[in-house]
């Protein structure tokens, strides 16, 4: 029930500005939703109803009209963004019926909304679900346009029983070649099974000579089904000299699956080395007439 | 909440493009008044995201489906409507006035850009330079962030032009704005 998750917020606050005189005077009125949390994870038996909750907060200084509803969600790009949904491979609307709908939220009120999922016998794999809190436009009067704000609360649901846990590093990528670190390391994953799976691990990066130089942990990152995610970490060093090779060791899924990958990069501080290496030049051209002015000066 | 909180830019226009004075927005509503052929008319709003969800966010927009059945962010009665603004979210485009012959058809436009230049699908500053796109009824991204974030504002802005063809009326839609953490 990732009661942990209820230390999470994320507010959302909406300014209208008015004209280029008013700039100021314009910020005044603003709408401030916060919810809490902004996502969770649940474990769900087929046939069984689990309990979903989430707290809506009003921070603006009016009361508000709200509505609760709940639609599906997917996946979006491969940076962890979400796109609202109806239907699909992994729909929980259908399962689910939510509590209150409709409510006015006081300034500085909070509404908890329950979501009751009942899954059904046979039901298998992750589904995918969040809470949308709006506020209730208002009636247009004409030549304008009604701004709705939304605030969403995403919930993710395995179904207790056989799933199907298939994850993949596709790609492992580093710049080539760099002059100084911090070096950046990606990593691109696909999740090809038919429930979310959390990766977690370590970057061992060591130098030509196979000297450890850094391990670099990877927190527990959600993959979507059918979704890749780059997940992005960074060896934190500036001066680094040779080739370098970083090997990733990642783990995932219920029987903490391994899965390799592995990238080499290069840094050398080219324009320090260039400047030194002029020096030098410099000093042996002219060593005869250093030598002698310094003998001058010791005498 | 406290407006320094919320901006400490002083700017006095959205993607480069003046604020028309006039057009008083709140929170909820946009209210452009009578248009006048040939000049556009813009506003913006402030959009503030606070969350310590360590993925971040995803502020999207779309325009609500309306009761004629075309994807047009206002509509007039039974049959009149204004056209979503010709560039895309993916490939939003300098604004240009419509410039339609027959009325309901590419005779008004009404758009959104924001100033948000890290967008975290496509190209990220791809509204810079003064871009504008026409929303749709599915959601597009605005403004995000792949970290956790306190207090992070982008401004949003909204233009909206007709030509003289653009059939005279009261005109109205909804912009949803919808802010979803990232999973």
């Amino acid at each position: 029930m990732g009661a942990l998750f209820l230390l999470f917020l994320i507010a959302f606050s909406l300014f209208a500005y008015s004209s280029v005189k008013d700039w100021v005077r314009g910020q005044v009125q603003g709408q401030t939703l916060e919810v809490s949390p902004p996502s969770q994870e649940l474990n769900l038996d087929p046939g069984k109803t689990i309990e979903v909750k989430a707290n809506i907060t009003n921070k603006s200084k009016d009361a508000l009209k709200m509505t609760a509803h709940i639609e599906d969600f997917t996946a979006s790009g491969d940076e962890g963004q979400v796109a609202l949904s109806q239907g699909g491979t992994y729909s929980v609307t259908s399962w689910t019926k939510v509590t209150p709908n409709s409510f006015t939220l006081p300034a500085g009120g909070t509404q908890e909304v329950t979501a009751s999922v009942t899954a059904p016998k046979d039901a298998a794999g992750g589904r995918y679900g969040s809470f949308v809190f709006a506020v209730k436009p208002g009636t247009s009067s004409g030549n304008e346009a009604i701004v709705s704000q939304q605030i969403a609360s995403l919930f993710l649901i395995r179904l207790n029983g056989p799933v199907n846990e298939r994850l993949a590093i596709t790609k492992m990528s580093s710049p080539t070649f760099q002059e100084f670190g911090p070096v950046s390391l990606d990593l691109t994953f696909a999740n090809t099974g038919n429930v979310h799976t959390k990766t977690y691990g370590l970057i061992n990066v060591r130098d030509m000579l196979g000297n450890k130089v850094a391990d670099i942990v990877v927190p527990g990152t959600n993959i979507f089904p059918d979704a890749s995610r780059i997940v992005k970490a960074s060896l934190n060093k500036t001066f680094l000299i040779g080739p370098y090779t970083a090997t990733a060791l990642m783990y995932y899924g219920s029987q903490n699956d391994v899965m390799t990958a592995q990238t080499t990069f290069y840094v050398f501080p080219l324009r320090i080395a260039a400047i030194i290496l002029v020096v030098i030049i410099v000093l042996f051209i002219f060593r005869k007439r250093i030598r002698k002015a310094f003998k001058a000066l010791t005498k | 909440m406290p407006v320094a909180d919320i901006t400490g830019t002083g700017a006095n226009s959205v993607n480069a493009t003046n604020l028309t004075s006039g057009v008083t927005s709140t929170a909820s509503t946009i209210p452009f008044g009578t248009l006048t052929a040939g000049t556009p008319k813009v506003a913006a709003q402030d959009i503030t995201v606070t969350t310590n969800a360590s993925s971040g966010y995803t502020v999207t927009a779309s325009h609500s489906a309306n009761s004629q059945g075309v994807s047009a962010p206002l509509i007039s009665g039974a049959t009149n409507n204004i056209d979503p603004f010709s560039g895309t979210n993916a490939s939003p485009v300098t604004w240009s006035s419509p410039a339609g012959s027959t009325g309901n058809t590419n005779t008004g436009y009404f758009g959104y850009t924001t100033e948000d230049s890290s967008l975290c699908s496509g190209t990220a500053g791809r509204f810079g330079s003064n871009k504008w796109a026409g929303s749709t009824t599915i959601g597009t991204e605005v403004a995000c962030s792949t970290t956790g974030v306190s207090s992070e504002t982008t401004r949003v802005g909204y233009q909206i032009e007709v030509n003289n063809v653009q059939p005279p009326g009261s005109y109205s839609g909804t912009v949803i704005l919808v802010a979803t953490p990232t999973y």
